[in-house]
């Protein structure tokens, strides 16, 4: 490719010319996506068992010309990252996908590792959950790289593991330079339309997991001991006294979702220990430990006799919420109204994505936008296959439009 | 007569029989061997045995030695059963050792001296002869470490649903450490289901959280209504345990929870009115959850013995002439196969046995002191009643 420098016009950037995003647009290969889509299906990701797929993304990436990295995020299961740089410094655009996929459930009428496809629509585990996105994602990077259009700063991809599990997957991209993006788009199956609306934020989750300490005693003279079951029972009735904090667009919620606590073997005995769990979806604004200091305060006001430990256990996800005019939202929108010739539809989720973490925990802008999500509970999976172009389309404007 | 019987009645026997049974394992479910080896001693006595197979491989014992003339009938009872050894025992839980005036092992007071100063006792008398009217029985039953399924299929006889008096050989020695009790609470053991309905966990409004609704009520205990008796004053409620919600972590609005409560009865207090008493409480919740209040075994009636009535009174003065004092009498928090036989059934029981070292604990103990008095006093009781 050429690159010539208009000097007559010192207060403008360097063009390069003979490439315009026109021709990347040109680039991008529906046939290609496809091909790449099916050939991913037929590699089982189940969450825990990325390492297949991820070599298969290092692989096919490298073929663009990029130099892909693995990093192993838990043992023996990688993240995969790539960049291409621009030819001058600038903002950073991150597009992410998770490797792994759900389990395979019952009810599936077909193999779920072999793609067929059926008309419009595209069978296989993980065709719009998400493998889908991430074939949209190679299509635009290939067509960058092909094309050689230039931008300032920085596009790359990343492909995560776990997020079907604890999200351990993102928690460790934010660890890397990834984790220092200007932005990150999520190529998960939302169509920013009625029915399945694209995040302006999503609330968060704390796992409450609190442990009960009582004093054993015969259970015929119990007022000798203290019974960690009745005093867990006296926090759980007094639950709705926990400080949910007010958020304009957000309501946060509690929910008991466990409880044990007495003998395992029958006897008589006062329980010397009770533990439970509460899931708490949180809301912008909150952190793990006010939401732990919430609990402690509640358990205070009781007076109980038993010693009361307040911890979490994984999950943990941030809250996040943006504005319409956060830079990357504003981006997403034009571009959006430009492909899909209508607005896109916005909501204030509380699906738990990654961005969670890349938003919440991380401060990185994130957008999600992907393919048609069908097949009712994840049995016969399927996306349709023309509205994968599009994706691919927002996609390449959105680097376009952010990276200037 | 009575001379003759005392005089038959041999301390070294009674050792030895202690001795052979701690060295026979009977933790509950094991009890056959014990079972077999008391029938074989009742059968040298010359009594009429029996084995009832309560369970596969778990008999109760019996026998039975008729009186001269027909009379009352009174019946020395004990649980072959022990509990497990457990562990931090100094010397082997299941070899009887004697030191320093104690025997330990398991079952040392709980309750195989019982059994032996019983047996000791239906020699002595069978031996020598001594005439009485009316029915000298012993019974051995399984299970009531557990929940008592020996005395409960004991009760189901007519045979035995008959007797006139029941002397519990437990170790209940009429001191300050265990004074003789004079009625028993009885007990109930609740067992709650509560069913919810479920919903994702992030919109826990849309389902119904059994385990927060099982959790108002244990919260709510105090509101049940105990009765206050003169004697025994209030029963106790104590929640043993509790469990509901996921099996593998899912975000679910849990749509069930369980719980049992022990509840110790004062008499006036029925099961039934225990029952109802948990019922009302929970609707007075108006909780959202479907609340199922049943009762799990064991359970048991509270009873209200007299110090006048037959057994009881001829235990007093036996007691005072063996120990040379008065028994220590309590209206006692405990539950015993009593409540079976006089709570349930309405045959009068008393529970006399030598005083009490750790049972249950490690290195269970008896003082070997008390073997020679217990041993006189069932004699005593038994030719005194069937008179």
């Amino acid at each position: 490719m050429v690159h010539v420098s208009l000097d007559n016009h010192l207060d403008q950037e360097p063009a390069i010319i003979g490439t315009m995003i026109e021709d990347v647009l040109r680039g991008l290969d529906d046939g290609y996506t496809l091909r790449v889509l099916k050939e991913m299906i037929r590699i089982p990701s189940v969450v825990g068992e990325e390492k297949e797929l991820a070599h298969y993304l290092r692989d096919e990436v490298d073929s663009m010309g990029l130099k892909t990295e693995l990093h192993d995020a838990q043992p023996g299961r990688p993240n995969v990252y790539a960049k291409l740089k621009g030819a001058k410094k600038g903002k950073r655009l991150n597009f992410n996908g998770h490797l792994d996929t759900v389990p395979v459930v019952a009810g599936w009428t077909r193999d779920p590792f072999t793609p067929e496809v059926d008309g419009n629509r595209i069978y296989g585990l993980g065709s719009n959950d998400m493998k889908g996105g991430i074939a949209c994602i190679l299509t635009m990077i290939k067509a960058y790289a092909e094309s050689g259009h230039g931008f300032r700063g920085e596009l790359s991809f990343s492909g995560v593991i776990d997020e079907e599990a604890l999200g351990e997957g993102a928690k460790a991209m934010l660890k890397t330079e990834y984790g220092k993006v200007d932005a990150i788009v999520l190529a998960e199956p939302y169509m920013a339309d009625e029915k399945r609306p694209t995040a302006l934020g999503i609330t968060g989750k704390v796992l409450y997991d609190v442990h009960v300490h009582g004093r054993a005693a015969h259970g015929f003279s119990p007022g000798q001991g203290v019974n960690a079951v009745e005093q867990a029972g006296v926090i759980l009735a007094n639950l709705q006294k926990l400080r949910i904090p007010m958020h304009p667009q957000f309501r946060g919620n509690y929910c008991t979702l466990k409880i044990e606590g007495g003998y395992t073997v029958y006897s008589v005995v006062v329980p010397a220990h009770c533990r439970f769990e509460v899931n708490r979806l949180m809301v912008p604004g909150e952190t793990k430990e006010s939401v732990v200091r919430d609990m402690e305060e509640l358990v205070e006001s009781l007076n109980l006799d038993a010693r009361v430990e307040v911890k979490t256990k994984p999950p943990y996800y941030a809250s996040y919420v943006l504005d319409r005019d956060e830079p990357l939202i504003r981006v997403f929108d034009g571009v959006y109204r430009e492909v899909m010739g209508k607005a896109p539809s916005y909501e204030y989720s509380s699906s738990i994505t990654d961005a969670n973490t890349f938003a919440g925990e991380g401060g990185i802008p994130c957008v999600h936008l992907g393919p048609f999500p069908g097949g009712p509970h994840q049995r016969d999976e399927y996306t349709l296959i023309d509205s994968l172009g599009p994706v691919s389309r927002v996609f390449t404007l959105m680097a376009d439009r952010f990276l200037t | 007569m009575l001379d003759k019987v005392l005089r038959r009645l041999d301390d070294a026997y009674t050792v030895r029989l202690s001795e052979e049974m701690i060295g026979i394992p009977s933790v509950t479910g094991d009890e056959e061997a014990l079972a077999l080896y008391i029938k074989e001693k009742l059968e040298s006595y010359g009594m009429e045995t029996e084995l009832e197979y309560v369970e596969p491989g778990r008999p109760n014992v019996y026998g039975v030695l008729e009186g001269s003339k027909p009379g009352k009938r009174l019946n020395y009872n004990a649980h072959t059963d022990t509990v497990p050894a457990g562990d931090d025992w100094r010397t082997e839980p299941f070899k009887a050792v004697v030191k320093d005036g104690r025997m330990y092992g398991r079952g040392a007071c709980d309750m195989k001296t019982g059994i032996a100063c019983s047996l000791n006792m239906i020699r002595a008398i069978a031996d020598s002869g001594a005439q009485y009217k009316g029915e000298l029985s012993f019974s051995g039953v399984i299970d009531q470490e557990s929940t008592d399924k020996g005395a409960w299929r004991m009760m189901k006889d007519p045979r035995w649903r008959s007797l006139d008096g029941v002397v519990l050989t437990y170790s209940y020695c009429g001191d300050e450490t265990k004074p003789i009790p004079l009625g028993l609470t009885g007990k109930v053991l609740y067992d709650v289901k509560v069913k919810g309905r479920a919903a994702h966990g992030f919109r826990p409004h849309l389902g119904v959280n059994a385990v927060e609704d099982a959790a108002k009520i244990i919260a709510n205990l105090d509101k049940l209504v105990l009765k206050d008796h003169p004697q025994f004053g209030k029963g106790t409620v104590c929640t043993l345990k509790t469990e509901g919600g996921y099996k593998v972590y899912s975000v679910v609005v849990p749509e069930s929870a369980r719980f049992e409560v022990n509840r110790l009865l004062v008499p006036g207090e029925s099961v039934e009115y225990a029952l109802a008493d948990m019922r009302r409480l929970v609707d007075s919740l108006g909780l959202r959850s479907e609340v199922e209040v049943g009762v799990k075994p064991p359970r048991y009636e509270p009873y209200i013995a007299s110090r006048d009535a037959p057994l009881m009174s001829t235990l007093h003065g036996v007691y005072k002439q063996v120990m040379g004092r008065e028994p220590l009498y309590e209206y006692a928090y405990g539950i015993t196969n009593a409540n079976i036989f006089q709570g349930e059934q309405g045959i009068e029981s008393v529970h006399i046995g030598p005083q009490r070292g750790d049972p249950h604990s490690p290195n269970e103990y008896v003082k070997l002191e008390w073997l020679p008095p217990v041993s006189e006093m069932y004699a005593r009781i038994a030719l005194r009643y069937l008179k």
